[in-house]
């Protein structure tokens, strides 16, 4: 495993050891009780297209940096980091600022040109100018390809979860626990649509952070509030010594496993910006302006979390046995609930276990928003329809849609239980860079573009992407792998975006130069021209 | 600007486009955010690049525990934020001063949404619009009306 996904689909079925199931549960249901209540408080209020997909555009910026937080810090930010570096060490902390620094490239390139062209989903922007269906299909196959692989590993980790901290361990239960949970995110993305979800991703985001935060406090006031001296407690501790102070324990074993983790490092920075889930999220504010609001804030919640989990991993490490963690149920993703019990018994492990729980609900409902805005926009609205479907019909597709997606999303969760699917986090961020970041990055700021290079690019980026991953050590001959006999790796690393983002910028240009310069010039100059100044972007929806 | 101005018939953005205010604006834009977005990937890829194969310069001492891996991630952190900062304060000193001249000077005129209809449609239009010009503008774009408005209102 080379990701700081690393955490879901854990297939242990030891039963909980720690705390108490029911003590955990009641804390949990009183978050679904609090974000219900907004969930419906937001339906009233949604009449319109751009109320389900958008939030009706009237969210501020600090509201929508806060729900983008909540949308970006997945379980495998919060469990995972935290987990990575208690085991591995500084190989962990590599990982975070990747998720961090790619926020440079939604703040500078993407966010405000985006929220000035587009509408809905991130395929308005790119087949602005360009031939609209073609381009709208390509979009909206990436976008339901990168949604697909974030959603399963949040399903199934759902039930790994479970095993930790409710004691429910037998496949029966856990399969039952994905069913719940896909069905609370059904209702809230069916009620409440954006709105709805918007305001989950606040309150998770709010208690993760928080919660995060406390704790971060109690671990530095256990050493004094001196970080040097809890990395020294943090080596005395961990059998590997001061090795867990030195990046190599995870990716220091040979020339491939360094190249993994540059090839993993390059598809974190620059799939961020790309994630069609964030993407969305420019929509929901009233103007370019907010959306630079919203990223700024984001990056300092997202920014502030991961110094955290930084304190958070090593405070694991000096405070809890390597066995203690590797042997409980959930292997490493237990570090940052066993650290939450020892430091403040059952009812701070309660608290993180429901924010653990509310992290994977609100994340797979800002999935499901997209998957749906995507469909229903896109493929059904634009493309099927040909643009004729009103706002009511568009709103009722969506909701449709989110059936569809959430039942689907029930049952992969459940079929990929006990499997290694965790590495479909880190591929989804390199499929978002490969197929999405060129197509956007080259509509926006490069005149000479054409359809036939963003179709090149998108489906090379995302063919190349999935090519190179099957035919990686992930399906193939190693340990982990699906077919550990068979060694048909013909591709060494884990991640395919060393390879597969580069040659999709190429196959981007490549494919505009071949073809004629036939894109409509009138179309461009008012891309251009949208994009730059905010003329005409879309209102905020009045009621 | 009489084009925008006579009617409220959609604006010339390539008139626009081909303005110096307007590529005053794109070029500030871009000569700020180019080489801020090639510093931070190369600061960022060194910091990668070096993890993955010098862990020896990572571990050399810096204060007490802290050893050189530890202070130039968070020297990652730090400087994130310090680009964040400076974009704000570039974009609300340097852009959006020059951007809401040309915007307000457009939504004055009466630009509206972009029309969103799929090329065939569009197609369609620019045949009907032979038969019927006003017909055609006030189906391509709905806006036109309330665009209408706001330029009786500006009056």
């Amino acid at each position: 495993m080379t990701t700081a996904a690393v955490i879901l689909a854990e297939e242990e079925t030891l039963s909980t050891e720690v705390g108490s199931p029911w003590a955990n549960i009641g804390i949990f249901l009183l978050f679904v009780c609090v974000t219900l209540y907004f969930v419906i408080r937001a339906s009233r209020n949604t009449k319109t297209a751009a109320d389900f997909y958008a939030g009706g555009r009237g969210f501020s910026g600090t509201q929508n940096g806060t729900a983008i937080a909540g949308d970006f810090l997945s379980a495998a930010s919060f469990l995972g980091v935290v987990g990575a570096i208690a085991i591995y060490g500084y190989d962990g902390f590599l990982y975070s600022i990747g998720f961090l620094v790619g926020w440079l490239v939604a703040l500078l390139l993407v966010a405000e040109l985006m929220r000035n062209t587009g509408k809905f989903t991130m395929a308005d922007v790119l087949s602005f100018r360009l031939k609209q269906r073609p381009v709208r299909i390509a979009a909206a196959i990436s976008t339901l390809c990168v949604c697909v692989f974030y959603l399963l590993p949040q399903m199934s980790g759902a039930g790994g979860l479970v095993a930790l901290l409710i004691g429910v361990d037998s496949w029966i239960g856990q399969s039952l626990v994905i069913a719940v949970v896909g069905s609370l995110m059904i209702v809230y993305v069916f009620i409440g649509g954006m709105k709805g979800t918007t305001w989950v991703q606040i309150i998770k985001a709010t208690m993760l952070i928080l919660g995060a935060g406390a704790m971060t406090v109690w671990v530095l006031a256990l050493s004094g509030f001196n970080f040097s001296a809890l990395l020294g407690d943090a080596a005395d501790r961990h059998p590997a010594g001061d090795a867990v102070l030195e990046p190599g324990m995870q990716y220091g074993l040979d020339f491939y496993t360094q190249m993994d983790f540059v090839s993993l490092g390059i598809a974190l920075v620059l799939g961020t910006a790309a994630l069609p889930h964030v993407l969305i999220r420019f929509y929901t504010v009233p103007t370019a302006k907010d959306a630079r609001k919203s990223v700024v804030f984001a990056i300092v919640l997202i920014g502030a979390f991961y110094l955290f989990t930084l304190v958070l991993g090593y405070g694991a490490a000096a405070l809890l046995d390597q066995e203690t963690i590797l042997s409980a149920p959930g292997g490493q993703n237990a570090a940052a609930p066993l650290l939450a019990y020892e430091l403040g018994g059952t009812l701070l492990l309660g608290v993180i276990a429901a924010v653990a729980f509310a992290t994977i609900l609100a994340v797979v409902a800002g999935l499901t928003i997209t998957a749906s805005a995507s469909f229903a926009h896109d493929v059904y609205g634009e493309v099927i329809k040909k643009g004729k479907l009103d706002s009511k019909g568009e709103m009722r597709a969506g909701r449709y849609t989110v059936i569809v997606v959430g039942i689907l999303a029930i049952l992969g969760g459940i079929g990929a239980q006990g499997q290694n699917v965790a590495f479909l986090v880190a591929l989804a961020f390199a499929v978002a860079a490969s197929a999405n970041l060129p197509t956007i990055l080259y509509s926006l700021f490069w005149r000479r573009f054409t359809t036939r290079g963003a179709l090149w690019s998108m489906y090379g980026g995302l063919s190349s992407a999935l090519l190179l991953i099957f035919f990686s050590p992930v399906v193939w001959g190693s340990e982990e792998s699906f077919f550990p006999d068979v060694d048909l790796a013909l591709y060494p690393l884990t991640n395919p975006g060393l390879v597969s983002i580069p040659l999709a910028f190429l196959l981007g240009w490549l494919g505009s130069i071949t073809s004629a310069d036939d894109e409509d010039p009138v179309k461009q100059a008012e891309m251009e021209v949208r994009s730059m100044t905010g003329v005409g972007a879309e209102k905020p929806v009045q009621h | 600007m009489s084009s925008t101005d006579t009617a409220a018939a959609p604006v010339d953005y390539r008139s626009v486009q081909a303005r110096d205010a307007f590529r005053t604006l794109r070029r500030t834009h871009r000569s700020f955010v180019f080489p801020m977005t090639v510093f931070f990937l190369i600061w960022y890829l060194t910091y990668v690049v070096l993890g993955a194969f010098r862990p020896d310069l990572f571990a050399i001492p810096v204060l007490g525990n802290i050893n050189l891996g530890v202070a130039f991630g968070l020297a990652q952190f730090v400087t994130t934020f310090a680009i964040t900062g400076l974009y704000v304060w570039f974009t609300n000193n340097r852009l959006d001063p020059k951007s809401s001249v040309i915007r307000e000077e457009l939504e004055a005129a009466g630009v509206g949404l972009p029309d969103e209809t799929p090329d065939e449609v569009v197609t369609a239009q620019a045949q009907a619009q032979q038969e019927s010009d006003v017909e055609t503008s006030a189906a391509a774009n709905p806006y036109v009306d309330e665009a209408a408005e706001a330029k009786e209102a500006v009056r």
